[in-house]
């Protein structure tokens, strides 16, 4: 019978145990390394000759090394512990300050999130050995003791502060809004139709964001500025979330801000962290979100600013 | 920061900028162990700015106050993993939700929406099966329509729609159970009075067509009825 794929891999990562005179059997070592050879190559049965052998030892001591310092954390956010997720929470809250300000709470929220939902979903050190037999799988993102665990963790809240620094950067840096697009095109029929069918499904998916994030995108979605017809719509479909349309209703972060008694600078990083988790669930909602809240380069001015412009 | 979009090149070395912010850290360079990654970090700001807020200590002191993470934290997430887009997370979650002791009825609503809705037949497999588990594993705090002789009329009162339910189970009584509607809106609902004499009031919300009458949906057939506190069978 023929050996698995991973199989040759296993004298390195014994080779490694050996070393350090590691507490976790080659078995443990093996599916990690496993999975980290799935996830450079993208492929489930990788072609491990693609793979410098200085590459695969290097690796599968890096996994030894982070196994001993961090498996008895990861198990235990594995395993859903409140007190260890209040304490890594922290480490991201400290993470984003630098550059996200006031807003760093709810950027570690979201990356916590991120985070919970690869560990909860993903394999931890006590199953590694036994999730040999069906074959090595698990998250795309799944943590695999690749690199230290806080530095791992700290990337994914780095990612989304920076993500958000570039994106409001282009939207300061931007061209001024074309006059012309006042009177854009109608969209057409099909895209009218497909956008119709995605209303409730989005307004679903808004019902379930944490709850700054979705009354940041709520309010966004009410502002004047978006059609009439679809916010009429959004009331029809959830009048506890959406109210009754209104030109009175805040329009600008600010205004948005003090309804919530938040700041301007929470409300455009959680309709940011909303909209991108949004878009990842459904490539409609991103589309309807691009045109529904266009970014500033593009959205068209309202009466009072091209008045004054 | 000028603007410099994420390239495939940065996908391509993002597993190994943690580990080459470790070594930065400990003063290491990160040539010597990730040559591919280095060369990328010389014509990629996006991924030099990661790595320099990466190799910077955290101020952990200045964050003395965070907020405890709650106790259904992790519930939560695993509901939320339903609607992630990728099979090898969505099937796990609903697999470590069926052995949930105890689970909240948003939860319940996720995992039927997914039954119904997702577009993987594994996943909705999976959905089904943890959903059936955790039904029969919290009865009788859970009432579904159609079963058990739990039955549902529905009408339509100025453009409202609203369905009545009768033959629930006698610990339903004196209690304001949450109405799940598995893919529908308003998703959960929470009844503006108890269930008394094994009948319960409900208001759907506004009928999107007021001249058409009051139809039975497929989000209506899957409604199901929870007992906030619903403990599972021991």
């Amino acid at each position: 019978m023929a050996q698995p794929w991973f199989e040759s891999l296993r004298p390195v990562c014994k080779e490694a145990c050996v070393a350090t005179a590691s507490q976790y059997s080659p078995d443990v070592v093996l599916f990690y390394l496993a999975r980290w050879c799935q996830k450079k190559a993208r492929q489930t049965e990788p072609e491990l000759k693609a793979f410098e052998p200085k590459a695969l030892r290097d690796a599968a001591e890096r996994i030894v090394r982070n196994l001993a310092e961090d498996a008895v954390r990861v198990t235990r956010l594995a395993a859903g512990d409140p007190a260890e997720m209040t304490t890594l929470k922290r480490l991201l809250v400290a993470s984003a300050r630098p550059r996200a300000g006031e807003a760093a709470p709810d950027y570690a929220d979201d990356a916590l999130s991120r985070i919970m939902i690869v560990l909860l979903t993903g394999t931890p050190p006590a199953r590694a050995a036994r999730e040999l037999d069906p074959g090595p799988h698990g998250p795309r993102n799944e943590y695999v003791f690749h690199a230290p665990f806080e530095f791992w963790a700290r990337r994914v809240v780095i990612n989304l502060v920076i993500d958000e620094a570039r994106r409001a950067a282009r939207e300061r840096e931007g061209p001024p809004p074309p006059p012309a697009r006042q009177d854009s095109p109608p969209l057409d029929r099909q895209l009218l139709l497909a956008a119709h069918d995605a209303l409730p499904g989005l307004v679903r998916a808004i019902r379930r964001l944490p709850p700054r994030q979705r009354s940041a995108m709520v309010a966004s979605l009410a502002r004047p500025e978006v059609d009439e017809l679809v916010r009429e719509r959004f009331h029809e479909l959830a009048p506890d979330l959406f109210p009754v349309p209104s030109d009175e209703a805040p329009s600008s972060d600010a205004e948005i801000a003090e309804l919530l008694a938040s700041t301007p600078r929470c409300v455009t990083a959680n309709r940011s962290l909303a909209r991108r988790k949004l878009a990842e669930q459904d490539d409609r909602w991103e589309l309807l979100l691009d045109h529904l809240l266009p970014h500033a380069s593009t959205r068209p001015l309202r009466a009072r600013e091209a008045i004054d412009a | 920061m000028p603007d410099l979009p994420r390239t495939p090149a940065c996908d391509e070395v993002e597993m190994d900028l943690s580990d080459a912010a470790r070594i930065q850290r400990e003063g290491g360079n990160v040539a010597d162990h990730y040559p591919d990654l280095a060369r990328h970090l010389e014509e990629c700001e996006w991924c030099r700015a990661q790595l320099a807020e990466l190799v910077k200590e955290p101020d952990l002191l200045a964050e003395a106050e965070t907020e405890d993470v709650p106790s259904d934290r992790a519930e939560k997430e695993l509901a939320a993993a339903l609607f992630v887009r990728e099979p090898a997370v969505q099937i796990p979650a609903a697999g470590r939700l069926a052995s949930a002791r105890r689970v909240a009825p948003a939860t319940l609503a996720a995992l039927a929406e997914t039954a119904a809705g997702d577009r993987d037949e594994d996943v909705r497999k999976a959905a089904r099966t943890a959903l059936d588990e955790l039904l029969t594993r919290l009865a009788p705090g859970v009432a579904e329509l159609g079963k058990a002789g739990v039955t549902g009329t529905l009408s339509a009162d100025e453009g409202e729609l609203r369905v009545t339910l009768e033959g629930l189970p006698r610990s339903f009584e004196g209690s304001t159970p949450v109405v799940v509607l598995p893919g529908g809106e308003p998703g959960l609902v929470t009844p503006e009075s108890a269930v008394s004499e094994g009948r319960l009031d409900v208001r759907l919300g506004r009928l999107l067509d007021p001249s058409a009458g009051p139809e039975l949906s497929p989000e209506l057939e899957g409604l199901f009825v929870v007992k906030p506190e619903a403990e599972p069978e021991s």
